[in-house]
C-alpha cells in the first residue's frame, strides 16, 4: 500500500482528481440518520485508515499577501499532518496566520492580494494545489466544510436558510428539490433547531446568534464532509452558547467520523476540543503536540506566556493579570531571527541572527521552534 | 403587508389635495390670468372683465376651488382658457399618451441596460467591460438632455438620415427621444448597480457561498443580484420621477405631441384649467410610482416588513 | 515562571492612530478620479470668484465692429477671442466664465438651501419619532408630489418683479426655488441616520448621564451624519446645475445679458451647423463641470463609508 501512496505522490502530470477515492461511488441519496447511511460513513473511514495514510498533509505551505507597502508574510513554511477524524487545534493571537492557513487549504485566500507562493497540500491523496479551479470548486462543500466566524454576516439575508442549506446537498449530492430539503429538515435537527421542518423557510435575520452558528454548522456538514474548517466558530458568541456550540461540533465529528481544524484563540478551548495542538505566531508553527502533553509540558516562552496569561481560580484577587509584554511583529518586515525574540523575556543572542527550527522535544510528536529550549544546546530550565 | 398599501393609499387623497390647494393659490397669486398674461399685447380691461366673468374667474377664490374641485370629481376638467374651444380633459387625452410612452421608454432603457452595464463593470472590474460602462456613464451624466437630443439629431436624423428629426408616429420616431432622455438614467442606474456589487462582492456571505463550491454563475446570480438590487431600488423612483416631469425638454426638441410641452406653455400663460388637471395626474402617478417602489423595495430585502 | 518586562525598546510594529477623517482623506487621495474632480472643481470656484477681474473682456460688452468685419460671429481664436464670439460680438470664453460663476452659485445657495431646510426637518423627524415623525413626513410627500418644474416657474412668476425677484439678475430666485423642491433627499437620509444612531449604546450612556436630548442631537447624532451629508451634497450639485440649464432652455433665470452655461447652450444650438463653438464650448463646460463634481462625489462615498473603515 505504501508503494501505492508513493507512486500518488510523484508528479505524473495527469490530473490528481483521478486519484479520488471509491468515495465517489458512494450512492445518491445518502441519509445520515438511517443505520445504512452511518454504516457507509465508517466503512469508508475504515477504508481509509486502510491505507494508512493521513487525511491532511501541508508540506512547506507559504500565504502571502502582496500590498501596497510590501510584502506580508502571513503563513510562512507551515507544515503539520492531520489524521482521518482527528480534531487539531491551530490556536494563536489575532494576526498569527491561522485563518489564512484555512483558507489556504481551501485556496479561498483572496486573490489579488493574496497567494500561496509555495507549499504542498494533500488532501485525501490529492495534490490540491494541481487542481484546476473546476475540481477545486468540486472539493468544497462536498468534501471540506467551512464554518466563519460571524453567523450575523456569514449567512445571506435574502435567502431562506433551508434553501442555504439544501443548495450543496443540491448540488454536490445530485439530490432532488424534495430530497434535498428533507436532508436539510434532518441537518437542522440535528444541530438542534426546534420545529425544524416550520423554520426553512425563515431568513437569517429571524434566527439568534447562536441559532444562527448552528445554520452555518448544518450547512458545512450538508453533504458529509471529511474535513471540517472551523474558524474561530464561537468568538461572536455569548459565552454560555459557546459551550453549546462547541459540544455540538464535538458531537457531530465525532459520530461521522469528521476531521477537525479548530482555529481559536482560546487556550481552553483548545484545551477541551482538540486531540493535538499547534500553537501559531507570526506565520509560523512554533509549538505543536498532542493536547495534554503540550498544556502540561510547553516547551516554548511564547507558550508558556499564554498558558500564564491564563487567570487562576486560585490567585490573590486584586492580583495584576500577567500579558505578555509588546506586540506581534509587523509581518512586512521578516528578518533571519526568531519571530518571538523582542518580546521574550530568555531570549539571547542567538535569537536574533537565527531562526530556531522546529525540533522534537521528547518524541516526534512534540516539536517546538527554540533556541533555548533545544535539548542539549539549550539554556532554559 | 396589504394593510401598509391601503394605508399608502388612503394617505393620496390628503396629499393631493394639498397640493391641488398650494397650486391653486399659486396660481392665482401670480399676476397676470390667463387673458392677460404679462407678456402679451394689453387687452382693453372691460374685455377681460367680460371674459373673466364669462369663466367664472371673478368668484371668490375659495368659491372657484370648491366648483373646480366638484367639476374635477365628475370628470370635468372644465375648458382650456388658451385654447378656445377645447376642453381640458380632451387635450389631456389628445397629449398625455405620447409622454407616457416616451417617459416609460426611457425608464425602461435604463433599467435594460444600466443594471446590466452595472453588473457586468463590476464583476469584471478593471477590464473592458467596466471601461466601456464607465464610458457610457460619463457621457450619460455629463450631457444634459437637451443636449444629447440636439446632438442625437445632428448627427443620426440630419447627417446620416437613419431617423425622423421629429413626430411621433411610429417606432423609428422613437429611438432617439428614448435615447436622448434616458442618457441620465442608464448613467445613474449603472453606476448605481456597480458600486452595490462591488460592495457585495466584499460580503462575508459571498465567501461563504464560496466555501460550498457554488458555481461562480449561481453565486452571482443567486447569491449577489437580489442583495445588490436594494439599494438600486431606491433610485428607481426618483429616477421615474424625474423622467415624467422633465420630458418637456426631449418633447420641445423632437416636436413631440406630449403634455410636457403644453404643460409648460400652460404655466406661461396662465391656462388655469391645464395647470391644475395636469399637476394633479403628475401628483398621483409620482406618488403611486413611490409606493410601488417602496413596495417592490420589501419584496426584495426579507428584513423589510411594514407594520 | 512569571513574564518580566524585557526588550521593549525594540519597536515592534508602528501604526500611526487612526481617526476617521484621516482615514477618509488617506483613502481619498488614492483615487485619482477623485482628485482629478476635486482639482477641477477647485478650478471652477476660483474661476468663479476671481472670473470677472481676469476676463479681458466683460460678459456683456459687444464689439458691433468685429462683426461687421468679420460678417459674423467670430471664430475661435479670430480677433483675440480665445473661444470666439455670438453674434453681438461678445467673447464666449468671458461668458463661459461668467456662466461658471452662476453654476457655482447655483452649487453654494441650492445646497444651502437644502441644508437649512432638509437637515432639521430629518434630525427633528428621526428623533421625535411618532406623531411629529408622521406629520413630517407627510409634509416631505407632499413636496415630493409637487412637480417640480411647476413649482419653480410658478415662483419665479410669482416673485418676478420683487426685489426678490431681481436679485442676482433673477437668479437667485430660481436658485432658492430649486433649492425648495430638492431638500427631500437630504431629510430622508438625515431622518434615516438619526434612527439608526438613535439606538445605539453610546446614546443610551449619554442619556443616562444626564446629557439632554438636544446636546445628544447636536453634538453626537449630527456630527455622525455629516460624512453621508457631505455625500449627498456634492452629489447632489450637478443636479442642481442641470435643473438650472433645462430652466434657461425654457427661458427662466438668468436675465439677458447675463448667460448661464444653459442659456448659451440653448443659444448655441440655433448656431449649430454653421458656428458650432458657440454650442460646444459651454457643452464641454458643462460636462466637464457635471463629471467633476460626481467623481468627487463618488470618492467622497467611498473614503467616508464607514465599513471601510480600518480596512484595506
Amino acid at each position: 500500500m505504501t508503494a501505492t501512496d508513493d507512486d500518488r505522490r510523484v508528479d505524473t502530470g495527469s490530473p490528481a482528481v483521478a486519484e479520488l477515492p471509491d468515495a465517489e461511488k458512494l450512492p445518491e441519496a445518502v441519509s445520515l440518520e438511517t443505520e445504512e447511511g452511518r454504516r457507509l460513513a465508517s466503512q469508508l473511514a475504515d477504508e481509509k485508515t486502510r491505507h494508512a495514510r493521513k487525511l491532511l498533509e501541508v508540506r512547506d505551505l507559504s500565504t502571502q499577501f502582496f500590498t501596497k507597502d510590501g510584502i506580508v508574510h502571513a503563513v510562512d513554511r507551515v507544515n503539520f499532518e492531520l489524521d482521518y477524524g482527528e480534531t487539531l487545534g491551530l490556536v494563536g493571537e489575532s494576526g498569527c496566520g491561522k485563518s489564512v492557513t484555512a483558507l489556504s487549504l481551501t485556496r479561498l485566500v483572496p486573490d489579488p492580494p493574496g497567494k500561496i507562493i509555495s507549499g504542498e497540500i494533500i488532501f485525501d491523496g490529492v495534490d490540491v494545489m494541481k487542481l484546476t479551479n473546476e475540481e477545486m470548486r468540486l472539493l468544497r462543500g462536498k468534501r471540506i466544510g467551512f464554518i466563519f466566524q460571524d453567523p450575523m454576516t456569514s449567512l445571506n439575508p435574502t435567502l431562506t436558510i433551508g434553501f442555504q442549506i439544501a443548495e450543496s446537498a443540491r448540488l454536490h449530492l445530485g439530490l432532488s428539490n424534495r430530497a434535498a430539503n428533507d436532508r436539510a429538515v434532518e441537518l437542522l435537527s440535528k444541530v438542534g433547531i426546534p420545529r425544524a421542518r416550520d423554520r426553512m423557510a425563515d431568513y437569517p435575520h429571524q434566527f439568534s446568534g447562536g441559532m444562527r452558528q448552528r445554520v452555518m454548522i448544518a450547512i458545512a456538514l450538508a453533504c458529509d464532509p471529511m474535513l471540517l474548517l472551523a474558524d474561530e466558530p464561537t468568538t461572536a458568541l455569548d459565552v454560555t452558547i459557546q459551550a453549546q456550540i462547541l459540544e455540538l461540533i464535538r458531537s457531530l465529528s465525532e459520530e461521522f467520523g469528521t476531521a477537525v481544524i479548530l482555529i481559536t484563540h482560546d487556550l481552553g478551548i483548545a484545551a477541551g476540543m482538540c486531540h493535538r495542538v499547534n500553537v501559531m505566531y507570526a506565520g509560523q508553527i512554533v509549538e505543536t503536540g498532542v493536547t495534554d502533553a503540550l498544556f502540561e509540558n510547553p516547551e516554548m516562552p511564547y507558550a508558556w506566556g499564554l498558558l500564564d496569561s491564563l487567570p487562576r481560580l486560585d490567585e490573590e484577587r486584586g492580583a495584576k493579570l500577567r500579558t505578555i509584554e509588546g506586540m506581534p511583529p509587523d509581518l512586512l518586515k521578516i528578518g533571519d531571527e526568531c519571530r518571538f525574540s523582542p518580546r521574550c523575556p530568555y531570549s539571547r543572542e542567538i535569537c536574533h541572527t537565527d531562526e530556531p527550527e522546529l525540533t522534537e522535544r521528547g518524541g516526534a510528536d512534540h516539536l517546538a521552534r527554540c533556541h533555548g529550549t533545544e535539548p542539549g544546546r539549550g539554556w532554559i530550565q | 403587508m396589504t394593510t401598509y398599501i391601503i394605508r399608502r393609499v388612503l394617505w393620496l387623497f390628503p396629499v393631493v389635495f394639498i397640493v391641488s390647494v398650494i397650486t391653486f393659490l399659486l396660481m392665482h397669486a401670480a399676476p397676470g390670468t390667463p387673458f392677460q398674461p404679462v407678456s402679451d399685447r394689453p387687452l382693453p380691461p372691460a374685455v377681460i372683465d367680460r371674459l373673466e366673468a364669462q369663466f367664472g374667474l371673478d368668484r371668490p377664490i375659495h368659491e372657484q376651488y370648491i366648483s373646480w374641485v366638484g367639476n374635477m370629481l365628475q370628470g370635468d376638467f372644465g375648458p382650456s382658457y388658451r385654447i378656445r374651444g377645447r376642453g381640458v380633459s380632451e387635450i389631456i387625452t389628445d397629449n398625455m399618451w405620447a409622454s407616457i410612452q416616451l417617459g416609460s421608454m426611457a425608464f425602461g432603457l435604463a433599467v435594460i441596460l444600466g443594471i446590466p452595464l452595472g453588473v457586468v463593470a463590476a464583476l469584471r472590474q478593471n477590464k473592458w467591460p467596466d471601461y466601456l460602462s464607465t464610458f457610457i456613464s460619463v457621457i450619460g451624466i455629463a450631457t444634459p438632455s437637451f443636449v444629447l437630443a440636439v446632438l442625437l439629431v445632428l448627427i443620426f436624423s440630419v447627417s446620416l438620415h437613419w431617423f425622423p428629426t421629429s413626430g411621433w408616429r411610429g417606432p423609428e420616431y422613437w429611438v432617439l427621444p428614448v435615447i436622448a432622455l434616458s442618457g441620465y438614467g442608464i448613467a445613474q442606474v449603472a453606476r448605481y448597480t456597480r458600486a452595490s456589487m462591488l460592495e457585495v462582492t466584499r460580503r462575508d456571505y459571498v465567501r461563504t457561498a464560496q466555501s460550498k463550491g457554488l458555481k461562480e454563475r449561481s453565486i452571482v446570480t443567486v447569491h449577489m443580484l437580489r442583495n445588490a438590487f436594494i439599494p438600486v431600488v431606491t433610485i428607481l423612483g426618483p429616477l421615474l420621477a424625474g423622467l415624467i416631469t422633465g420630458s418637456f425638454v426631449v418633447e420641445s426638441v423632437f416636436a413631440i405631441p406630449g403634455i410636457g410641452r403644453f404643460f409648460v406653455d400652460a404655466i406661461f400663460q396662465r391656462d388655469y384649467g391645464l395647470i391644475m388637471a395636469v399637476t394633479l395626474i403628475y401628483a398621483v402617478l409620482i406618488a403611486v410610482m413611490n409606493l410601488v417602489v417602496d413596495v417592490a423595495y420589501a419584496w426584495i430585502d426579507p428584513r423589510i416588513r411594514y407594520s | 515562571m512569571a513574564v518580566q518586562s524585557t526588550t521593549l525598546d525594540r519597536k515592534v510594529a508602528e501604526r500611526p492612530p487612526a481617526s476617521l477623517w484621516r482615514d477618509a482623506l488617506e483613502r481619498l487621495l488614492k483615487n485619482r478620479l477623485a482628485i482629478l474632480g476635486g482639482i477641477f472643481v477647485i478650478l471652477l470656484v476660483l474661476l468663479a470668484v476671481v472670473g470677472p477681474f481676469i476676463t479681458p473682456y466683460g460678459y456683456s460688452q459687444t464689439d458691433t465692429q468685429l462683426i461687421r468685419d468679420l460678417r459674423g460671429p467670430a471664430n475661435p481664436g479670430q480677433g483675440g477671442h480665445l473661444f470666439g464670439t455670438d453674434i453681438l460680438g461678445r467673447d464666449l470664453l468671458s461668458r463661459i466664465m461668467d456662466g461658471a460663476r452662476i453654476s457655482m452659485t447655483v452649487a453654494l445657495v441650492v445646497q444651502v438651501t437644502v441644508i437649512l431646510i432638509g437637515v432639521p426637518i430629518g434630525a427633528l423627524a428621526g428623533w421625535f419619532g411618532g406623531r411629529v415623525d408622521n406629520l413630517l413626513m407627510r409634509i416631505t410627500d407632499i413636496t415630493y408630489a409637487f412637480p417640480d418644474l411647476l413649482f419653480i416657474i410658478l415662483l419665479t412668476v410669482v416673485f418676478k418683479d420683487t426685489w426678490f425677484g431681481d436679485a442676482m439678475d433673477g437668479l437667485l430666485l430660481v436658485f432658492v426655488a430649486i433649492g425648495i423642491v430638492s431638500w427631500v433627499g437630504v431629510a430622508r437620509l438625515v431622518r434615516g441616520q438619526m434612527l439608526s444612531l438613535k439606538e445605539t449604546e453610546y446614546v443610551e450612556a449619554a442619556r443616562a448621564i444626564g446629557v439632554p436630548d438636544r446636546k445628544i442631537v447636536t453634538r453626537h447624532l449630527l456630527p455622525n451624519a455629516i460624512g453621508p451629508i457631505i455625500v449627498a451634497v456634492t452629489l447632489g450639485i450637478p443636479g442642481a446645475i442641470l435643473a438650472e440649464a433645462l430652466l434657461a432652455f425654457i427661458g427662466i433665470g438668468a436675465n439677458p445679458p447675463r448667460a448661464s452655461w444653459g442659456s448659451l447652450i440653448t443659444d448655441g444650438q440655433t448656431w449649430m451647423s454653421s458656428e458650432p463653438h458657440l454650442l460646444l464650448f459651454p457643452a464641454i463646460a458643462i460636462a466637464l463641470a457635471l463629471l467633476s463634481f460626481t467623481f468627487l462625489g463618488d470618492g467622497l462615498r467611498d473614503a467616508l463609508d464607514p465599513k471601510l473603515k480600518g480596512k484595506q
